[in-house]
């Protein structure tokens, strides 16, 4: 197919084959050699570009996503011939040795300062937390980002001229999957695209980008609307689900990386079913419903229900999941704890979401969800509704914490990960309660 | 210019605006690709391979086996022991046996996954415990690479003397040493029929020695240029893509790429050795450290690679930066069927480091002695006697570090949750025991310019930098007027590898020997009364412009087989950290807080350099403590193997400490891997301090820590 975009401020259209990869288009095609290939699996960030001033990895976008967008490599920074400070700043800070991650640190903190001149040193932290350097330690880069008003004034938000194209509609796309078997429905491409890499297969691809119709969050007769093409980045930063479902904006803020963040999507956390996707146990004590539409269908399932097993939801080959609707729980104590090996790009060892309503010390309604521990991540409902109308008590909480982990060693039995997960989340749980 | 300044890396430019070319960059008209077929089976025989599906396939070339090898099929840094190609037995996963070339990476790939290997297991060995004395054979000889000792006075005698002693075993596991780049190179035919092979390497010249042997055609057939490099950590110092690449020119005589997806680099990249360490202190009351004895068992894998020198390396260290004057160190490395383990910063020293200062600090607790009191009561310093009774005589600021750390030690506050630790670590500079060379050669170009050539690899660590401060200060001239010109075989010697800090220390020290010369001659010419260098270069355009070779080659001595007895390196490096935690107790999570780092080395050239050497040692000592750890079998990409991130760095401060060693440049040794050694160790120990909790495996990460919580 032929694509047409913006790179790094020109008009370019180029002819790019199905299933061809960002990454690839711009280093074999344009000659683009700063943007490099450190695993081809979203986990370094040798690959970041940005794509309407937002970082993505390159590595598991197809180029097909970024026709009408903006795209912008480092060469960006430098198109007028001059250094930018930024590049200054990584110059005189000692922010550079090997050089192999720079170009895509560079675009991850330009993408920052677009947004915020002077950033907070965990902002900026967070910022290049998806960009691997193995060589610098991060110091004299997260200094370098901190002090690049020293070398220069920096340039206003350049405008991004064009939008993602919608591509076609919900509609076409359901007629679509109904007429041709073995359509793969692609939204963010962040579990496709590796998986694509690993089981060394490639796809017939109906690609969802450009969706405007999904890609909302609306309140409806008391119900929170959230379309399935909404990224982790825009629920995290969304303002209704802030307030009305602050454990799901807390867990999407926690996946992968910022690049990871911006691609993958909801819906594609929910049906890739993963027993670790963080916004599934959020989802559950929000009692989420999983809207699923084919042609000449529309079904609303309980998200619980939907995932039937591991990596495996009910949907059918020619349905589409449209929406996800959940309750508001405004005014709630929501949270969200993630327990991973490491600070960011990290997958869940074991997750909580909880949700609890207190008055004077008495639970009137509570809500806990366990990811990463069971198959499929599950509330613990009677554990709930034994603690609902009961005073917290320290006996209470221990007791109640205690059939949280008898039910899960009576439901899936006693796993050699259950050494380390039933204490932490025993010592979790506690310390949840007791609020 | 005063030297302890810092300028602006000569190679960031290029750099922060993506124009810097990396091997995998490269593109040539004609260009086709290469990529290996490996073995899937830890050890095996092959019994038959099928090719012909491949062949049939559009746009594939040619596929090369051990047959195809015109010269020696052997390779290896220290001896020739791994196959190029697999014959007929195979001996770990990933070892490669075939090469296919083809049009294109794609075709190649398609191609490689066509070829059917059949093979007969057979029997593996996993565990260097298992490997010793076991009856199947990783090779002929037997399955014991090497057995060093280091003995210094009598262990038995110090035993007797000691008031307390304490035992322990440590554990250490494979690391990777998760370069972002892997491993790349591009080869081509030149116009005089010589094979060119441009790399992503820490050694040209050595490569240029393998390339010719394994093609048997004479070195001057062969020149090797080192690209950009991202990142070597000992990871590029063996023989990586550039002999298949030199394989593959010589038979399609066409420009050949090949580089490394990071499945590939995981899998066969030259790991970390893991040690089993037996460590056995004796002390008396008072905290004088009697007598060490340690055993060390390691697992080098199936081929020698740097498994020698790790292990006599990890045994010199094994004292750590302290005098005792009873050391009994036992060294063995194991052959096994696991990954080829090799040369990764520090070669084995930060591990006896995690053995060593663990020591320290159970000690120290034992005999209820401050942690810090009883690294300087037993410090080295000036008039000391090593392990192999070397007498320490010049730039030994051991005691110094621990005195910038001390106020910080002192004053420290312990909240809830969170501990410190000490880490203390000395290392020798350069190759151990053996001439190692380097030259540093100097002209003045027709315009005016002053040529340097040096064979120094720069692979991230900044010696690029360093040589021209060395010559801007040396020669009183402007970085602009220098000219670099590295790693080229052609028109460089050989400075031994960029490995072991040594190439500031040693190379730098040529480059500075040369220079010397050089003013001799300036001055001679008016240069420093204000003659240019374009007027210089004018009187000798017809004679030929005089060349200064620089060399150096520190002083060392062969080392006594059966005690190790001698001079292992010229000088040392010293360092100590201080490092705070916070640990999770609910879910066994470390949050290093921060790290306090002071570093003696001998002459800070470049500050900057030398600041982002000690984060980046500290991050891979964090990624070493906390996380990391390549399973066999299991590890194949960055998804399962974590090293830290951004959100994972404490805050550091960094004490740079010059006690001048008087054979480096100005006073200078090197910091690359010393920065490095002290982390990991100074984590657990503040682990311990924490939570009361010692952890003898490393990586500590959650599930470890919390399990012993
Ligand atoms: C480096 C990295 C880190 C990650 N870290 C995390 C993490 O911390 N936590 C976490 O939970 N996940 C993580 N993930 C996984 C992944 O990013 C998320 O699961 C993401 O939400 C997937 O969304 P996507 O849009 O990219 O899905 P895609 O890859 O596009 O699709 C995933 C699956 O869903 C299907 N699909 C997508 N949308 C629809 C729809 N609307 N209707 C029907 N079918 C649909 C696809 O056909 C496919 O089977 C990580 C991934 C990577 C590569
Ligand atoms: S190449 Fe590593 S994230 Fe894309
Ligand atoms: S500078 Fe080498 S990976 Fe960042």
């Amino acid at each position: 197919m032929i694509i047409s975009f913006i790179l790094n401020g020109n008009n370019v259209e180029c002819e790019v084959d199905k299933n061809e990869r960002l990454i690839y288009t711009l280093r074999e095609r344009f000659s683009i050699k700063s943007v490099k290939e450190g695993c081809g699996i979203g986990e370094c960030g040798t690959c970041t570009v940005l794509i309407d001033n937002e970082p993505h990895y390159s590595c598991l976008t197809l180029s097909s996503k970024v026709n009408g967008c903006d795209v912008k490599t480092v060469e960006f920074l430098n198109a007028n011939g001059e250094l930018h400070p930024l590049q200054e700043a990584f110059i005189k800070e000692g922010a550079v040795q090997c050089g192999y991650c720079t170009p895509g640190m560079l675009l991850s903190a330009y993408s920052l300062l677009l947004k915020e001149k002077k950033p907070y040193i965990t902002k900026i932290k967070e910022a290049i937390s998806g960009n691997l350097c193995r060589c610098t330690g991060y110091k004299q880069i997260v200094e370098a980002i901190q002090k690049v008003e020293i070398y220069g004034i920096l340039d206003n938000i350049p405008s991004v001229e064009k939008k993602i194209q919608p591509h076609s509609s919900k509609e076409e796309i359901l007629k679509k999957l109904s007429e041709k078997k073995g359509l793969k429905i692609i939204a963010g491409g962040t579990d496709l695209l590796v998986k694509e890499r690993k089981e060394e297969k490639t796809h017939d691809f109906i690609e969802l980008w450009g969706l405007d119709e999904l890609n909302v969050v609306k309140e409806e007769n008391g119900k929170i609307i959230v379309g399935s093409t909404i990224t982790h980045a825009e629920l995290n930063r969304n303002e209704t689900i802030n307030k009305k479902a602050k454990s799901l904006a807390l867990a999407c803020g926690m996946i992968g990386s910022p690049q990871i963040r911006n691609m993958g999507t909801i819906g594609g956390n929910i049906i890739n079913a993963s027993p670790a996707a963080d916004s599934i146990p959020p989802l559950l004590i929000h009692d989420a419903l999983c809207v699923i539409e084919s042609k000449n269908t529309k079904r609303e399932v309980a998200l619980e229900d939907f995932v039937v097993a591991p990596y495996k939801t009910s949907i059918n080959e020619d349905e589409l999941l449209t929406y996800i609707k959940i309750t508001s729980l405004e005014g709630y104590r929501e949270g969200y704890e993630k327990v991973a090996k490491r600070a960011s790009l990290a997958i869940a060892r074991l997750s909580i979401a909880y949700a609890i309503k207190e008055d004077k010390d008495v639970f009137q309604d509570i809500r806990i969800s366990i990811g990463s521990c069971t198959p499929m991540p599950f509330r613990p409902k009677d554990v709930e509704n034994f603690l609902k109308g009961k005073k917290r008590q320290e006996a209470l909480i221990k007791e109640a914490v205690s059939m949280v982990l008898k039910g899960i060693v009576e439901k899936s039995g006693m796993r050699p990960s259950y050494k380390y997960k039933l204490p932490v989340l025993e010592g979790l749980l506690i310390k949840i309660l007791r609020g | 210019m005063p030297i302890y300044t810092s300028i602006d890396r000569i190679d960031a430019i290029e750099k922060v605006k993506g124009k810097a070319l990396y091997a995998g960059d490269y593109s040539m008209d004609g260009m086709v690709f290469a990529v290996l077929v490996r073995s899937q089976r830890p050890h095996a025989k092959i019994k038959s391979i099928r090719i012909d599906k491949a062949l049939e396939l559009h746009g594939v070339i040619k596929i090369l086996s051990h047959g195809d090898i015109p010269g020696n099929p052997f390779f290896g840094v220290i001896k020739k022991d791994q196959p190029l190609l697999a014959k007929d037995i195979v001996r770990y996963i990933g070892e490669p046996i075939l090469i296919v070339i083809a049009e294109s990476e794609k075709k190649a790939r398609e191609a490689a996954k066509l070829i059917d290997i059949e093979y007969e297991d057979m029997e593996i060995i996993t565990d260097p415990y298992k490997s010793m004395g076991s009856s199947t054979l990783i090779h002929e000889k037997g399955n014991l690479l090497s057995h060093r000792k280091v003995i210094k006075g009598d262990v038995e005698k110090g035993f007797k003397e000691s008031d307390v002693v304490i035992e322990r075993q440590y554990k250490t596991t494979w690391l990777d040493h998760a370069y972002l780049e892997t491993e790349a190179g591009f080869g081509y035919p030149d116009d005089k029929g010589r094979i060119v092979v441009v790399s992503s390497t820490q050694n040209v010249h050595y490569k240029r020695k393998e390339i010719s042997r394994i093609l048997n055609i004479p070195e001057e057939k062969v020149r090797i240029i080192q690209a950009t490099t991202g990142g070597g950590f000992g990871g590029k110092l063996d023989l990586t893509v550039e002999g298949y690449i030199g394989l593959a020119v010589y038979h399609t005589k066409r420009p050949v790429l090949m580089r490394y997806t990071r499945e590939e680099s995981f899998l066969s990249n030259t790991k970390r050795h893991p040690l089993y360490i037996n460590y056995k202190t004796g002390a008396t009351k008072d905290g004088k450290i009697k007598a060490i004895k340690v055993d060390i068992i390691g697992d080098t894998g199936p081929y020698i690679s740097y498994g020698e020198t790790v292990c006599l390396r990890a045994a010199i260290h094994a004292t750590g930066p302290y005098e005792i004057p009873n050391v009994h160190v036992d060294s063995r490395m194991f052959y096994t069927n696991n990954p080829i383990s090799g040369a990764m910063r520090g070669f084995g020293v930060p591990q006896i480091a995690f053995a060593h200062e663990s020591q320290m600090d159970l000690m120290a607790n034992e005999i209820k002695i401050d942690p810090l009191q009883i690294r300087f009561l037993n410090g080295l310093r000036r008039g000391s006697l090593t392990a192999t009774s070397q007498l320490l005589e010049a730039s030994v600021g051991y005691l110094d570090t621990l005195k910038a750390i001390e106020p910080y030690w002192i004053g420290r506050i312990k909240k809830d949750g969170r501990g410190f630790g000490l880490g203390s670590m000395f290392y020798g500079m350069g190759n151990t025991g053996i001439s190692n060379p380097s030259y540093g050669i100097l002209s003045i170009s027709e315009d005016g310019k002053i040529l340097l050539y040096t064979g120094a690899c720069e692979i991230g660590q900044g010696s690029d930098t360093v040589f021209v401060q060395i010559l801007c200060e040396t020669l009183e001239i402007d970085r602009n007027d220098i000219l670099l010109i590295r790693a080229d075989t052609d028109f460089t010697k050989d400075a031994g590898s960029t490995s072991a800090s040594r190439q500031t220390y040693i190379s730098g020290r040529a480059v500075y020997n040369a220079a010397v010369e050089m003013r001799k001659f300036l001055e001679n010419e008016g240069f420093y009364k204000n003659r240019d260098l374009k007027s210089i270069v004018k009187k000798y355009r017809d004679k030929g412009f005089p060349v200064f070779e620089g060399f150096f080659d520190p002083p060392t001595t062969p080392l006594d087989p059966n005690t190790s007895k001698g001079v292992p390196y010229a000088t040392y490096a010293y360092a100590t950290h201080m490092t705070e935690v916070e640990v999770d107790t609910i879910t066994g999570y470390t949050n290093v807080i921060k790290v306090h780092a002071a570093h003696d080395v001998g002459k800070a050239i470049n500050v900057n350099n030398i600041k982002g050497q000690i984060y980046g040692g500290i991050a891979m000592g964090i990624g070493f403590a906390l996380m990391e750890e390549f399973i066999p079998g299991k590890t194949l990409s960055f998804d399962n193997y974590y090293i830290p991130t951004s959100m994972d760095m404490p805050e550091i401060e960094t004490f740079i400490l010059e006690d001048e060693e008087p054979t480096g440049p100005f006073g200078a040794k090197g910091v690359g891997e010393p920065a490095l050694i002290p982390q990991a160790a100074s984590i657990i120990n503040a682990i311990a301090d924490a939570t009361g909790v010692r952890v003898y495996e490393l990586p500590c990460d959650i599930e470890r820590l919390k399990g012993r919580l």
